[in-house]
């Protein structure tokens, strides 16, 4: 119960203190930045039925826009020593919405810490959980208008799951350092001020190979580097 | 009433047609622009104890909880937003049955798929019509091993032969299961009761399937019956089988259900034993049955009751009319999720056999089985998102004189692909 509280007081302010910009990678020195696009050659699928057979089948997501398939790929600095004490913990409270039998955002990235709402947009339960070795949790059934939050400690590739509704699924990618994003509509992704070095960048989808590039990164001679899925 | 043996024979050829159009064209459609999904399940079981209790547990085809080996394969065949082609193929080592017994192939066509009001038809061997198990039968989400006794426990009455009286009916009882069963004239012929519901078995037919605000709703017509689909299409008698069912959610969390089925269920074979003017068809199975599934948090619980008639020609009350042979079914099943991925669950499940005259002229009424009790505990783990692991123990208290407890404990491992 005591944590529940502690992850609700953390979560409010988080949100409080979010609305002030504090989310993103912490002010550095002489840092770089990273550009490229992000381009995908995603065969267009049916939806799948739901696993087994469950009664009657309806549309949950009528007249809803396709999810991005750029939201899908994160970009991200590997192999970044930590500083001592860690890196600054944003605190902005993160999202992870339930609409429409579909996880909103599908792929999200977090800090370790970091803590993450999962609302419950429909009319009907949800019951959001992951058995991913070292980052188990069950959030157990609730219905719409509710809400529960999770924080996420080890970095790892946590595959969420809605045990009510096969079909649902998401990732969240626990990082060890802030410096990531996902691409926009257009797939275009910039990271600012990363730490001058020697680093690899990669780049994450769901359902494809990662790719691993290195690359240095020097002061005001931005690296630009496109990623082909 | 004799039917032309191609008539027999057409349902079946149709049916066939459309299993093996889809098995082998499936790959193909998928060139055409079809999306086929494939899945499946690995069951393996340990188990141990008394050979009367995993007898209890046989189901007449196969498919039985406690089969070593088990091997699910799935294959959805989506055509389009409208149409999908299901298969489901259930392959068991210990099975007494053809290949075509658990093949089950269906059509799904979407007539209306929105948010609050979709209508479905489907046509081929189509999920048991009734219930709140069918769903649920899968060993992921199945809490324990076996199934409700409701579901496949095989009654001393049987299909393709008539006890001659009330005392050859119950000079069986105790005695339907696939390994007890004799037969009334004491001849093995490897045959089985029927139960109230076998639903592992699918039947051929067709149903119309949906839901419209807070109700769902479903209405089927099927070759067989509830006690005897017609696995393989070609039917055993002429009558068909009316299904419906009924769901209502009164608030998120309740799903309450009712169900009505209502079919002729002997074979053909005993045609020669009935009364001038008799049909086979002129006897039916009627069921009726009630559930409720709730859930909240990391609980769920659910009960269903049944109420099932057979009507007999040759069994008679006690003044000399017809007498139906009755049975009441009925389980309690609840699971927790105690931590992530680690949940206990339980089911008790019943059968209690109505009356019978005892046929000696005193007015005498005894059950016509012996009724039949069953409570299954366990826990499972999920390893990962693809492994299950369960531990259950299952006794039972099938009636009958001397009878005692007996016992099973089982070990099941489940990979999900």
């Amino acid at each position: 119960m005591m944590t529940r509280v502690a992850l609700l007081l953390v979560a409010l302010l988080g949100t409080t203190l979010g609305a002030a910009g504090a989310q993103g990678p912490p002010a550095a020195t002489a840092g770089g930045s990273i550009t490229g696009v992000v381009s995908l050659n995603l065969p267009q699928r049916t939806e799948r039925p739901p696993r087994y057979y469950r009664g009657s089948y309806r549309a949950s997501h009528d007249g809803d826009p396709a999810p991005l398939p750029t939201a899908s790929v994160v970009i991200y600095v590997d192999n970044l020593p930590s500083p001592p004490g860690g890196w600054p913990m944003p605190v902005e409270a993160l999202q992870m919405r339930q609409h429409h039998d579909r996880f909103v955002p599908h792929v999200l990235p977090v800090l370790p810490g970091q803590v993450v709402s999962f609302p419950n947009e429909d009319n009907y339960f949800h019951n959001v959980f992951s058995v991913v070795a070292g980052d188990r949790f069950d959030l157990g059934r609730y219905g719409q208008g509710d809400t529960r939050l999770q924080s996420f400690e080890d970095p790892a590739v946590v595959v969420v799951r809605c045990e009510i509704h096969a079909g649902m699924k998401a990732f969240i990618l626990v990082r060890d350092n802030p410096w990531f994003t996902v691409p926009d509509a257009d797939g275009r992704y910039t990271l600012h001020d990363v730490p001058t070095g020697t680093w690899t960048l990669v780049g994450w989808h769901p359902s494809r190979a990662s790719q691993r590039r290195t690359i240095s990164v020097r002061p005001d001679e931005p690296v630009i580097l496109d990623f082909s899925f | 009433m004799t039917i032309f043996p191609t008539a027999r024979l057409l349902p079946a050829l149709l049916a066939w047609t459309l299993v093996l159009h889809v098995w082998i064209a499936g790959p193909l459609w998928a060139g055409e622009g079809a999306d086929v999904y494939t899945y499946g399940t690995v069951d393996l079981q340990l188990s141990a104890g008394d050979a009367r209790a995993l007898e209890g547990n046989q189901q007449r085809r196969g498919n039985s909880p406690y089969s070593h080996t088990k091997l699910n394969l799935f294959a959805d065949i989506v055509a389009n937003e409208r149409l999908t082609v299901f298969n489901h193929l259930t392959l068991d080592p210990s099975a007494r049955a053809t290949i075509g017994t658990f093949l089950r192939t269906w059509v799904r066509y979407s007539v209306v798929v929105r948010p609050d009001f979709d209508l479905h038809l489907q046509v081929g061997k189509i999920p048991t019509p009734f219930g709140h198990f069918t769903e649920r039968a899968y060993t992921d989400i199945n809490p324990v091993l076996g199934f409700p006794l409701m579901y496949h426990y095989s009654s001393s009455l049987r299909k393709e032969q008539l006890p001659a009286s009330n005392a050859v009916l119950l000079a069986h009882r105790g005695q339907g299961t696939p390994a007890a069963f004799t037969g009334y004239d004491g001849n093995a012929n490897g045959s089985a009761g029927l139960p109230m519901v076998y639903d592992s078995c699918w039947d051929f037919g067709g149903s119309a399937v949906g839901s419209l605000w807070r109700f769902e709703y479903l209405l089927a017509v099927t070759q067989g019956s509830l006690s005897d689909p017609r696995s393989n299409a070609s039917d055993n008698n002429d009558g068909q089988q009316l299904a419906l069912r009924l769901g209502f959610v009164p608030f998120t969390g309740l799903l309450l259900r009712t169900s009505y089925a209502r079919a002729p269920y002997l074979d053909r074979a005993v045609t020669e034993d009935l009364a001038p003017g008799q049909d086979v068809e002129d006897f039916l199975q009627e069921i009726i049955g009630v559930s409720a599934e709730y859930e909240w948090r990391h609980l769920s619980v659910i009960g269903e009751w049944a109420d099932n008639r057979w009507e007999s020609p040759t069994i008679r009350a006690a003044g000399g009319g017809d007498q139906d042979l009755q049975v009441t079914g009925f389980y309690m099943e609840g699971r927790c999720k105690l931590q992530p991925g680690w949940f206990v669950g339980g089911r008790y499940s019943g059968l209690r056999y109505g009356r019978i005259d005892d046929g000696s002229g005193t007015g005498r009424s005894i059950a016509w089985d012996w009724d039949v009790d069953r409570l299954e505990f366990g826990t499972g783990y999920w390893v990962n998102e693809v492994i299950l692991t369960k531990l259950t123990a299952q006794v039972n208290d099938a009636g009958g004189p001397g009878a005692q407890h007996d016992s099973i404990l089982a070990a099941q491992l489940t990979i999900l692909f």
